[in-house]
């Protein structure tokens, strides 16, 4: 069977430089010397073209998918039972034949080859029927006619459009230029605005547009950038946390290379592990979740790592107050493999080490280390490797001379967490329109904190103490997909995920010791590991109707188990688009979530004390659903885009300590007396103003909204303010360029004041510990505080505003900029803790806050090439 | 600790600033009725009723609020009901003899038409201890310093989880020297502290454990078994060797209140740690605050006599 193919019969690409580089395809029979695109226009268009054909007879990736099916269903296990029909839908569901010319391929960057995340494919006259570029870059989009004009858009590119005329399928890559690189003189109109599809609550956060934000201490942070949306909160004043739409931290599923990370920050939360130089694109989602995400109730973050450019060599580095980076990509095979580094590492420790004694010394460092391979095995297979390692470490030491006094002693203190992850991911062009992805990988987080005393004088000389505190969670990921699109109005995906967690929450290690004699040496340790696991199988399909209408309806199962606790969990997933006028759309979704792992904070420090505990029996998993709906759409035509969505979010099983003064305590006990589980609501609407191009871009986001939580044993079960819950909250990034040279970026931001539990009476009461000779009558009251509800005070506001100036210069080989920027600018005093002044009798009662991050000055350098 | 929490945030952070601010209270503070009503075997029934005070004061008041006026009647499944009369200064007594019985459950309930109604209930724990022996070896005058040890057996029964355990040592004749607590130390499971006490730790323990100022409260630390508690003995002519060990069992009400207290007096005390919630003091009084728990106590007195 042959089908002729007419790739590119013309480009419209308005005022741009054009660039022609056809890409002919010599493997798996592609070769085709017929096709000679024309292009006019910038970026590029490399295709190739390739003819199809259908066989009515079973593929063959259908067979072991079958066979597995079968095998899981005689397993008699009710959740892999579930899976089971899942998976024989899924292959049911896929045609063997589909009408309709396929036209498939990749979106990649010019000059680098580097494949596009997230691009929309879509066909100009019906721009609800498109496509969103993979995690390789691909794409797979079906026409009914044979001349057609197919568009790739993406927030940081410019716009591509190519006219078609083809019959068959065609496979073609499609070249895009960064939006930031503009020809001097060219007037530029921009309609890089697309129709999302069914997809609400998602934002997609362009790297160009984080590096161009101020930048606490010169440090880019895109969790600090996600911070500035609507719904979601930043937790304690300068951390990188993220509470999304009422959540908690640990209900964000943060996915570096589609791998889990536990706690993705530096700097005890004041700088999250993601630096720009490592990552390509982000993806955050906060409602609406699609089937193929699982495991959290609040929110998504997928954080694709770079790939290296497969064309030259670049790199770029950065200087900064607190750390420095250095970044590294290029080519192993020209066109055919690539290699990114990434690293960096603080040194404040470097800075304070001439300061210090050589018998009291304390320090802190970080670092990370991101590297990426990708292989284009051909033009059907990606292959990649994706590693990262990072590590904080705090430690502090003393050792006063003995003879000083007669407590000389010698003490150690250390305190340090890591992530490592590494990701082999695989993915393969099963036929134009079905793209099989299979990934698996390690995660592994570790936290530890160690103290240890030696005494030096008097008595006690010789006796060593020593305790260690350690969290430990290594997960095995194994996930493989299938997208398949059956034509011009459905598109489907199906997967299976499954995830092995060893989770050793809280372990404790007690020694004491005579360094003189091993007669007295003890030893504890104490701690439970938990051995879970996690199967989901996910279906999701997007459907684009005729009257414009989008739908994302998907299912996901899953399965867990840890011990004798198996909890089966089934969460449907809806999202619908109406177009009401011609650039509004009124959206709603519907999304169930499941969250096996829990992480109970005691405080809202965000310091690295948390600990993540499987659900267990006695501690069931957390369940939650959430409902939104809203509007969205295009202002003026001048590159603003708007929404307004409300949501209703409910959750149940939420973990907490019980309110007896478990703060911040690590104990390697019986976790169900000493968590307790409860319920949550929340609610509020968000506004989100944006403009994405030309100068000055920015965006404007207020959310009003309320958190509430319910738990039997704390405040006898009424409900009470999370510790989040804030009503007003608005955000306001702005960037300006001067000239090409010369950019201005501000930030401001402004929030009601989060509640908090401070003292509200007080009373007297005797105690029995003490005077047991004095008749408990007789006995001098205690002074007891009584604290009234839970959270029923609230702080002062918050708000603040930081900027930034950049000033780029273009060399001849590599580009310079000078970064100078001010956190805090107005020198605002924020509370970042508070607390109240209660001891001794202090009256009057104060409540006291400490204000971190005052106003700071940042002054980077850094240099691309 | 603290210490190093300030030196790591003072490394930290490029600055800071602690300020005094003012918050906003969700809703007016209202007063609760406050009972303090501890009782055992060893004491006639006795409750005393305040008011909790909204914490805006200038200093801590000289004179709390007390209630006078309010119904308070002690029921149980045994015993009649018994009507409590008030005293004056919020205290209210029985007009007899009557003491709580070890093993009965008793529910309070007072009405006061100003505050509404209060009730609790509690159940006395039995307790059954008795010492075996002391003193392993006697004490030297000529400058002994070393442990001396008294074993204690428990009877732990299933209503009983909760004990507080005390050790006092006589002051001298002359009232010179006053009576004192003893710091003590154990390999027993029940009174372990640091990395003095480390064997056969079980996790449930760690929780369990809660340092009292100078003793140990713990809930379900024996188990039926016999346990050491050395003493530490110092050359200290003056004061007699006379140890008086308090052994007492305690409601789970009573032993919630008693820690939640305890926990709360340490968090008070470092407060400048980055804490925002606090713990509170556990009550089991409904519409109310304070406690209404029993106990039953048991005090061994042994010497070394030479």
């Amino acid at each position: 069977m042959r089908l002729s193919c007419h790739n590119s019969k013309s480009m419209d690409l308005t005022g741009f430089r054009m660039l022609l580089r056809s890409f002919v395809s010599s493997e798996d029979g592609l070769d085709d010397p017929g096709i000679s695109p024309k292009l006019t226009g910038a970026g590029s268009l490399a295709s190739f073209c390739r003819t199809s054909a259908s066989s009515p007879d079973l593929p063959f990736w259908k067979k072991p998918l079958i066979a597995w099916s079968v095998m899981l269903i005689r397993s008699c296990n009710r959740g892999l039972i579930i899976v089971a029909f899942l998976l024989t839908w899924v292959i049911a569901s896929i045609p063997a034949s589909a009408q309709g010319n396929t036209v498939s391929g990749y979106v990649e960057v010019d000059e680098t080859g580097v494949r596009v995340v997230g691009a929309h494919v879509f066909l100009e006259d019906s721009p609800s029927r498109g496509v969103v570029t993979n995690q390789d870059g691909y794409f797979s989009l079906v026409s009914n006619s044979d001349e057609f004009a197919i568009v790739v858009s993406h927030v940081s590119y410019m716009q591509l459009r190519v006219e078609l005329e083809v019959v068959g399928d065609t496979t073609m890559v499609f070249q895009i230029v960064p939006a930031m690189i503009m020809l001097e003189g060219v007037e530029v109109q921009d309609t890089r605005i697309v129709d999302e599809g069914a997809r609400m609550s998602t934002h997609h956060i362009p790297i160009a547009a984080v590096e161009a934000l101020p930048a606490l201490a010169g440090e880019v942070d895109i969790q600090k950038t996600l911070q500035l949306m609507p719904g979601v909160q930043g937790g304690a004043e300068g951390s990188a946390g993220l509470y999304v739409r009422g959540g908690r931290h640990d209900q964000n599923l943060i996915l570096l290379d589609g791998m889990p990370l536990y706690n993705p920050s530096h700097l005890f939360g004041f700088l999250s592990v993601f630096h720009t130089a490592a990552i390509k694109d982000v993806e955050f989602i906060k409602g609406g979740f699609p089937a193929r995400y699982g495991g959290r109730l609040s929110s998504v973050v997928n954080y694709s790592m770079k790939e290296g450019s497969l064309q030259e060599f670049h790199g770029q580095g950065t200087i900064g107050l607190v750390a420095s980076n250095l970044a590294f990509e290029g080519p192993l095979i020209r066109n055919r493999a690539s290699i990114m580094v990434a690293a960096r590492r603080s040194y404040v420790d470097a800075i304070i080490w001439p300061f210090q004694s050589e018998k009291q010394r304390s320090g802190f460092n970080f670092y990370d280390v991101s590297a990426k391979a990708h292989v284009r095995l051909s033009n059907k297979d990606n292959v990649s490797l994706s590693i990262y390692g990072g590590r904080d470490k705090l430690y502090s030491r003393y050792d006063n001379a003995p003879g000083a006094s007669d407590y000389t002693d010698l003490g150690r203190l250390g305190i340090g967490w890591a992530n490592r992850m590494a990701a082999l991911r695989w993915g393969r062009v099963l036929n134009s329109r079905i793209y099989l992805t299979a990934s698996a990988g390690i995660v592994q987080y570790e936290r530890e904190s160690t103290y240890s005393y030696e005494f030096a004088g008097t008595e006690d000389a010789g006796i060593r103490t020593g305790e260690a505190r350690r969290t430990n969670i290594r997960d095995y990921v194994g996930r493989i997909e299938l997208d398949y699109v059956a034509n011009s109005l459905l598109s489907l995906r199906a997967g299976l995920e499954t995830i092995r967690h060893k989770i050793d929450p809280s372990r404790e290690t007690l020694t004491y010791a005579r360094t003189d004699s091993l007669r007295n040496a003890q030893s504890f340790e104490g701690g439970e590991i938990f051995t879970a696991g996690t199967f989901a199988a996910y279906m999701e399909s997007d459907w684009r109707l005729r009257s414009g209408i989008s739908m994302n309806i998907g299912l996901r199962a899953s399965s867990y188990r840890n011990g004798t606790l198996q909890d089966l969990d089934l969460s449907p997933r809806v999202s619908v688009s109406v177009p009401i006028l011609e650039d509004f759309s009124a959206t709603a979704s519907w999304a169930r979530m499941s969250q096996f792992l829990h992480q109970p904070i005691s405080s809202a420090t965000d310091l690295p004390s948390e600990l993540w505990v499987p659900a267990l029996q006695g501690l069931p998993s957390q369940r939650g659903h959430q409902l939104a709906a809203g509007f969205r759409g295009r202002l003026l035509r001048q590159g603003f885009t708007a929404s307004i969505e409300a949501f209703d979010k409910r959750m149940r099983g939420l973990p907490e300590y019980r309110r007896h003064g478990e703060y911040g305590s690590l104990p390697p006990i019986d976790w169900p007396n000493v968590l307790t589980s409860g319920r949550g609501r929340a609610w509020g609407v968000e506004f989100f103003l944006r403009k994405e191009i030309g100068s000055p871009k920015g965006w404007f986001a207020y959310t009003y909204s309320r958190a509430s939580r319910w738990f039997d044993a704390i405040d006898g079960g009424e409900p009470f303010p999370d510790t989040f819950d804030r009503r007003h909250d608005i955000s306001v990034a702005l960037t300006h360029e001067f000239t090409s040279s010369v950019h201005l970026a501000a930030t401001w931001i402004l929030g009601s004041g989060y509640p908090a539990t401070l003292p509200a009476g007080e009373y007297i009461a005797n105690t029995l510990y003490g005077f047991y000779n004095i008749s408990y009558e007789n006995r001098p009251p205690k002074v007891l505080v009584d604290y009234g509800p839970t959270n029923g005070s609230r702080l002062p506001p918050t708000h603040r505003l930081d900027l930034s100036l950049r000033l780029h210069k273009q060399f001849k080989r590599s580009k310079r900029t000078w970064t100078f920027g001010v956190h805090n600018a107005y020198n605002r005093r924020n509370p970042s803790y508070v607390f109240p002044v209660l001891s001794d009798g202090h009256r009057p009662v104060q409540i006291k806050q400490i204000s971190y991050l005052m106003l700071i000055p940042t002054i980077s350098y850094s240099r691309a090439f | 600790m603290r210490n190093f929490w300030q030196v790591l945030l003072a490394g930290l952070l490029v600055a800071s600033c602690e300020s005094i601010i003012e918050v906003e209270q969700s809703s007016p503070y209202e007063s609760k009725v406050v009972v303090d009503g501890v009782f055992g075997p060893d004491s006639l029934w006795s409750i005393h009723l305040s008011l909790s005070q909204k914490l805006t004061t200038d200093s801590i008041p000289l004179f709390w609020p007390v209630i006078t006026d309010a119904s308070v009647l002690i029921s149980s499944a045994a015993q009649e009901d018994i009507r409590l009369y008030s005293v004056g200064e919020g205290w209210y007594r029985v007009p007899g003899n009557q003491r709580p019985v070890a093993g009965e459950t008793y529910n309070l309930a007072v009405s006061n038409a100003g505050h509404g109604n209060l009730t609790a209930s509690s159940t006395i724990p039995v307790l059954k201890s008795s010492l075996i022996s002391s003193f392993a070896q006697p004490p030297n005058d000529d400058n002994f310093i070393g442990d001396c040890e008294a074993v204690i057996q428990i009877t732990d029964t299933p209503s009983a989880d909760y004990y507080l355990i005390r050790l006092r040592q006589a002051g001298s004749a002359d009232g010179s020297l006053p009576e004192r607590w003893i710091s003590f130390r154990s390999r027993a499971a029940a009174l372990r502290t640091g990395p003095d006490a480390l064997i056969s730790w079980t996790t449930r323990e760690l929780e369990a454990y809660h340092y009292h100022g100078g003793g140990w409260l713990a809930d379900d630390l024996f188990d039926d078994s016999t346990y050491d508690v050395d003493l530490d003995c110092y050359d200290d002519e003056d004061r007699p060797y006379e140890f008086k060990v308090v052994v007492m069992a305690l409601s789970r009400e009573l032993f919630e209140y008693e820690q939640s207290v305890a926990k709360l007096e340490s968090y008070l005390g470092s407060a400048e740690l980055f804490v925002q919630r606090p713990p509170d003091v556990k009550s089991n009084v409904v519409g109310g605050l304070g406690i209404f728990g029993g106990y039953d106590v048991a005090v061994h007195e042994f010497g070394y006599i030479e």
